[in-house]
This record gives structure tokens, C-alpha cells and sequence, in this order.
């Protein structure tokens, strides 16, 4: 097959019969219609792909990784325990507390390693399964419910409508950034007086505060130092991308 | 020749039986530096007639690589310094992407210091500079080239100076031809100020833009010596121009900001002057320019320039003085015993103090690449692609090979305005040039 020729009208270099605009100065070649031999051999591929030589494990394949091997280590105490108690005491007592504790753990590790996306899944994950925890803790001790009503549901519950508030809050939040860490610290400190309260009226019999106004002080002022840095400094900051978290 | 040089020439050679070898100097350097915007990958590249069969270029690199014990390494980190081990791996061929010269992952286990692509017709072969130069990758494409074609069917009788897996490698291919040269007694070469840099803003990490300008080697040797000048020479006075035009025709402010020597490094290769079978690095440069704040230079003096220039350095006694500054530093006391992360911050600030920052640009030639008989009936073009630099930003290799010259451009940059400046000056003088990009 007779090759023909394209040239660059401005550049005045031969160009590949593919090209529509010559490589060097961007000209629309002329006569680019007239010339397609179809025989034409690009030289390079058009994947722009940065391949490595290495296939490693996908995001998601390496969080049930980390995920099966945090299961299977928390495993290994919780069998020890039972079976030293089984061993001791030819039934199973003390060893409730730390097998309790190990399963709330892996809960509460599992839900981010295994539902990173869902909000709901994780809010839940993360909230109910220290509930559940109390309770059983309190019925371990005498098989009756002493002090879960009373403090250890109401704590959890203020914690988890705070962390929603906070979650929310950064969410909707358009410039992310030191504003984040002020919500934390603010919902800290609210948690903190919130538990103060709780306890306070568990043992006192009264409403009251007393430790936690020393936090909330705190949280305050610092968290308000954060917001005002952030507000301030936002136009032209690059702390997004160096505190990122 | 004294007895303490006797010593240094024995630490070069390593015999192919030990596990390990030092890196040279220039693999010192380059081993520190690599990164995502460096990747210091160079290209090799064969486009053969008939189509790449992959199952046979596999077969033809596990023959040959063999050969090459020196390349069948892995990067590992010592206390003081990295070092080549031997890898127990097997290399694979992998599919083309549109952008060559991909960074590496040199220093993970495993990781060989070079790859094999394929794409279609094309056998492309990516070094990591830190383990060889434009000479001893060369042989090794040559090589895989030729077992490939011999699996293929081809009946091959001569096969010249390409390696054959039956071979034993020779000693001194494992040498460190730096430290073997090194002159301990003679002084430093003088430094040099910082060069004019195109003023282009980079493109993303990896993309890498390639324009090919291939000619008739004829007409380019013609016109060059009309000139009577080298090749070499010429392009090198026309990439000279090229920049000098880019940088006079910046905005009034940002042409004082920038107004600075321009300088180009030419690589040499110095087994030219300094016998070595060495495989390794065993390359220096030299670095002809002009000065714009001394006005702007017309063609002819840009010649004039380079021309004497390039016959007053390209000299063993002034690249002798290089390879001193290089290695001295490197058999200094304190700078042994200091921990290789260390060394390795260091290594950056040197890199840039001492390489990348004195250039405007890079134009390397290969000169004549020659294949025995039946191969070069079925190898069409062989190309070299340069490294990409995020300072110079564009570079240049130059080889010719049958009777067509392959100016291959690469740029970290959107803007093709050198490669412009340059093929246009080509055409103007007469040549005819097809430009192929990727």
C-alpha cells in the first residue's frame, strides 16, 4: 500500500495519518481526510494506566484482612480466660467479665473494618453494642439490673445523641477542616457534664454538676480558639490538606 | 600505577559467584533521588516487522537474563549504604502504557531494576538508571532482541557483540569503572551557578509526553557538516537556540527573573576514554551554553560555542576531575560511617545543588546502534526514550539506526513549544522531519 504523506502546513514536518492537529503547534492538519491507510501501526497504546508490577490487595480485601486477623487475635484471650476459669472453678464466673469485654471490642472494631460506608450501620455498630455491654455487666453481677437504668443507659444515651449531633454536624459542615476538631472537643465536653449529672443525682439523690463544669471550661475555650483559627485562616489554608485526619 | 589505586580496582570487581555488590557512585546518587516526579527510568525501544508473540519474549528474557547476573538484582538497604542482591525472581513481561518511563518501586523486595514491555510490535526495555547507563542497557535489549528472533526461527550465524545465555559473564562487567578511574591527587572542577529552567507548570505525576522526530541520518550529517560541525554539535546549538528563543520571548518581568545561563548536559560516555567492560553506570557529562544576559547569541555564535567548548572538555583529563569530585565524596570517612538515612536526605540536597539545577536540558546521543545481518532485517527502528526531569522539565536522546536519525523529545510539560522551536529549525535547514508522538 502507497503511503501517503501528511505534513504540518505551519511546522512543515510530516505527521502520523491519524493525527488531526499537528503534535507540535496544535494547526488542524489540512488534507487529514484524504490520507487514513488503515495499515497504520500506532506506536504506543492509548491506556494512560500507571501500572505497578505488583498486584496488591484491594482497599476492601485488606480491611477483611485486618479485620479476620484483629477476630481471630481477640480469639486467643477470650479461650485462655474461659478455659482457666473452667479449669479453676469447674464452671464459668469471673471469666463473663473479660469474655464480655473482648466481644463488645470486636464488635465495636468490626462495624468501621466491615461497613466503612454506611452511616447508619456504623452509628449503630458503634452506639448499641456498649448499651448491650452494661446491661450484661450489671446482670453478671447478681442477675438482677441494679444501676443500669438508672446510670448505665442514661450515659449511653447521651453519649450517642451528642456523637450524632457531632457526626452530623461535621457532615453538614461546608469547610472541614480545624472546625472538626472544636465539635469533638465541644461534644467531649458535654459528654463529660452529662455524666457528671447522671452520677451526680445517682449518688447525691439531687440534681447537681460538679468535676465536669473543669472540662467543659476547657473544651470551650480551646475548641473556640480552633474555630476562630479556622474561620480566620480559611481563605487561604493548606492546614486542610496538612491536618488532614 | 600506585598500590593504593591497585586496591580501589579490586574493591570494583566483584566475581558472579558473591550474592551482593556496592552500587557505583552515579547508582549512589540516583538510587537517593528517585521518586515519582524522578522516576530516572530511561527507554530502549524495538519495533520488529511481524507482531509481538509475548509466551516466546517471556522464554527469550528468562534465557538471557541469565547473562546478566549484574541486572537479575534487587535494591536492598544496608546500615551505611544500599546494595544490589542477587533476586531469586523471575522478571516479567508486562503490557505498554501510554506513558512511558513509569516510576519504580526500586527499593521493594523483589523489584528488579528494569522492566520489559511489549505492545504490539514494539519491545520496550525501562532501566532504572541507578543500575546501568545508555550503554550496557543497550547491549541487553540487543540481546533479549536477538534470543527473542532465535526462539522465533530466525537462523542467526554472527552474532557480533550481542550477549547469548550460553555465555559466562566476564569479570570486569560487574567493575565500578568510577572508583577503578578514580584520581585521588587532582583537584575539583570549578562549580557552576544555577541555569535557566522552562517555566512551564507539570503535568500530573506519570503522564509523559514523547514527540519522535525521525529523519534521514544523510541529510542531518550533510547539513551538519556543512557546518562542519559533529552532529552532536548541531542539535546541541539548536536546542541551545530553541531555549534561548523560549526565554526571550517571556513577558518583559519574567524574562529579568529568569535571565540565566543556559546550559545543557551532554552525557559522555566514558568508556570512550577509560577502557571498561563495564555493564554498569559509566557516564559523565559535559555542559555547553550560552549566557543571555550577555545579550541574545545569533546560530552561528551558538555553534562557535559548543563547537570549541565540546573540543576543550570532552577531555579524560577534565571528566577525570568529575569523576573525583563524584567519588571522593563517597570514600570519605565520616560520609561512610554516617547512616544511610542520612545520606539519603543529603543525597537530594547534593542532586540538586550539584545536578539537575545547573541544566536547562538534557540531549544525550547514542550514536549508531548496529545489529548483525538477519536481525536487522527484522528489527525496523530502535529508539531511546530519555528520563523524565521535573527541572529541566523536557530532554532529548538522540540515536540513529539503519539510515534514520530518532530525535525523541520527552516533557513533563503541556507545552510542546521547544520541540516546536527545535523541528522547525530542522525543516528550515533543509531537513525533512516526521514527528511521531504518543
Amino acid at each position: 500500500m502507497t503511503e501517503t504523506k501528511i505534513f504540518c502546513s505551519r511546522c512543515g514536518v510530516e505527521v502520523e495519518p491519524h493525527k488531526t492537529n499537528c503534535p507540535l503547534c496544535g494547526t488542524p492538519i489540512q488534507n487529514a481526510e484524504d490520507a487514513q491507510p488503515s495499515d497504520y501501526v500506532k506506536k504506543f497504546p492509548d491506556e494512560p494506566a500507571i501500572k505497578t508490577e505488583r498486584v496488591g490487595r484491594t482497599p476492601k480485601q485488606k480491611r477483611i484482612l485486618i479485620w479476620e486477623v484483629i477476630s481471630v487475635s481477640l480469639l486467643l484471650p477470650l479461650l485462655i480466660t474461659l478455659f482457666i476459669d473452667l479449669i479453676v472453678n469447674r464452671t464459668v464466673t469471673w471469666s463473663l467479665y473479660p469474655i464480655s469485654s473482648l466481644i463488645l471490642a470486636w464488635f465495636v472494631i468490626s462495624t468501621p473494618l466491615l461497613f466503612p460506608t454506611i452511616l447508619p450501620v456504623l452509628y449503630l455498630g458503634e452506639t448499641l453494642p456498649p448499651a448491650i455491654f452494661l446491661l450484661v455487666i450489671d446482670k453478671i453481677e447478681d442477675g438482677q439490673i441494679d444501676w443500669f437504668l438508672d446510670v448505665g443507659l442514661p450515659i449511653e444515651a447521651v453519649v450517642a445523641v451528642i456523637a450524632a449531633i457531632v457526626i452530623i454536624g461535621s457532615i453538614k459542615v461546608k469547610n472541614k477542616g480545624m472546625n472538626i476538631a472544636a465539635f469533638i472537643l465541644f461534644g467531649t465536653g458535654l459528654i463529660c457534664l452529662g455524666i457528671d449529672f447522671i452520677v451526680y443525682k445517682h449518688i447525691m439523690g439531687t440534681f447537681g454538676v460538679s468535676w465536669s463544669l473543669y472540662v467543659l471550661a476547657s473544651t470551650v475555650v480551646i475548641g473556640g480558639f480552633l474555630l476562630y483559627l479556622h474561620y480566620r485562616l480559611m481563605k487561604n489554608t493548606k492546614l486542610q490538606r496538612k491536618l488532614q485526619i | 600505577m600506585n598500590s593504593s589505586s591497585q586496591t580501589e580496582q579490586n574493591q570494583g570487581l566483584r566475581t558472579p559467584n558473591e550474592e551482593w555488590f556496592r552500587l557505583d557512585n552515579a547508582a549512589t546518587v540516583f538510587s537517593f533521588v528517585t521518586s515519582a516526579r524522578i522516576p530516572c527510568m530511561f527507554r530502549l525501544i524495538a519495533s520488529l516487522k511481524q507482531p509481538i508473540n509475548i509466551a516466546n519474549l517471556q522464554q527469550a528474557l528468562e534465557n538471557i537474563i541469565n547473562r546478566f547476573p549484574y541486572y537479575k538484582v534487587n535494591l536492598r538497604n544496608g546500615l551505611f549504604w544500599s546494595y544490589w542482591e542477587t533476586n531469586p525472581g523471575m522478571p516479567v513481561v508486562i503490557e505498554d502504557t501510554k506513558y512511558p518511563c513509569q516510576q519504580m518501586p526500586i527499593r521493594k523486595k523483589g523489584i528488579f531494576p528494569f522492566r520489559v514491555r511489549a505492545f504490539y510490535n514494539r519491545i520496550s526495555v525501562e532501566f532504572h538508571h541507578s543500575i546501568t547507563d545508555g550503554s550496557g542497557s543497550m547491549i541487553f535489549l540487543k540481546s533479549l532482541v536477538g534470543e527473542y528472533l532465535n526462539l522465533s526461527g530466525i537462523r542467526i550465524d554472527d552474532w557480533q557483540e550481542i550477549f547469548r545465555p550460553s555465555q559466562e559473564p566476564h569479570i570486569e562487567e560487574y567493575e565500578d569503572a568510577f572508583k577503578k578511574n578514580y584520581q585521588e591527587s587532582i583537584p575539583w572542577p570549578a562549580r557552576m551557578t544555577r541555569a535557566f529552567h522552562l517555566p512551564f507548570k507539570l503535568e500530573p505525576k506519570g503522564v509523559y509526553h514523547i514527540t519522535t522526530g525521525i529523519m534521514q541520518v544523510k541529510q542531518l550529517l550533510s547539513r551538519s557538516k556543512e557546518l562542519d560541525v559533529t552532529l552532536t554539535e548541531y542539535l546541541t546549538a539548536v536546542y541551545l537556540e530553541a531555549l534561548q528563543a523560549i526565554l526571550f520571548s517571556l513577558p518583559q518581568r519574567k524574562q529579568k527573573r529568569l535571565m540565566k545561563p543556559i546550559r545543557l548536559q551532554v552525557p559522555v560516555n566514558l568508556r570512550r576514554f577509560f577502557p571498561s567492560k563495564t555493564m554498569r553506570n559509566f557516564s559523565l557529562y559535559v555542559t555547553p551554553g550560552i549566557d543571555p544576559r550577555l545579550g541574545r547569541f545569533t546560530f552561528e555564535e551558538i555553534l562557535k560555542q559548543v563547537y570549541h567548548y565540546m573540543r576543550v572538555e570532552v577531555s579524560d583529563r577534565y571528566i577525570s576531575q568529575f569523576i573525583t569530585r563524584n567519588v571522593r565524596g563517597e570514600l570519605h570517612p565520616i560520609i561512610r560511617v554516617t547512616p544511610l538515612f542520612i545520606k539519603r536526605l543529603f543525597g537530594k540536597v547534593i542532586y540538586n545543588g550539584q545536578g539537575e539545577f545547573l541544566y536547562s536540558g538534557v540531549i544525550t546521543n547514542i550514536g549508531k546502534v548496529t545489529l548483525p545481518a538477519p536481525i536487522n532485517n527484522e528489527v525496523e527502528e530502535i529508539q531511546v526514550l530519555p528520563a523524565p526531569s521535573p527541572v529541566t522539565k523536557t530532554g532529548c536522546a538522540v540515536n540513529s539506526y539503519k539510515d534514520k536519525l530518532y530525535i525523541n523529545f520527552g516533557r513533563t510539560i503541556k507545552e510542546a513549544h521547544l520541540e516546536k522551536l527545535f523541528f522547525r529549525k530542522l525543516v528550515k535547514d533543509g531537513l525533512n522531519v516526521k514527528i511521531e508522538t504518543n
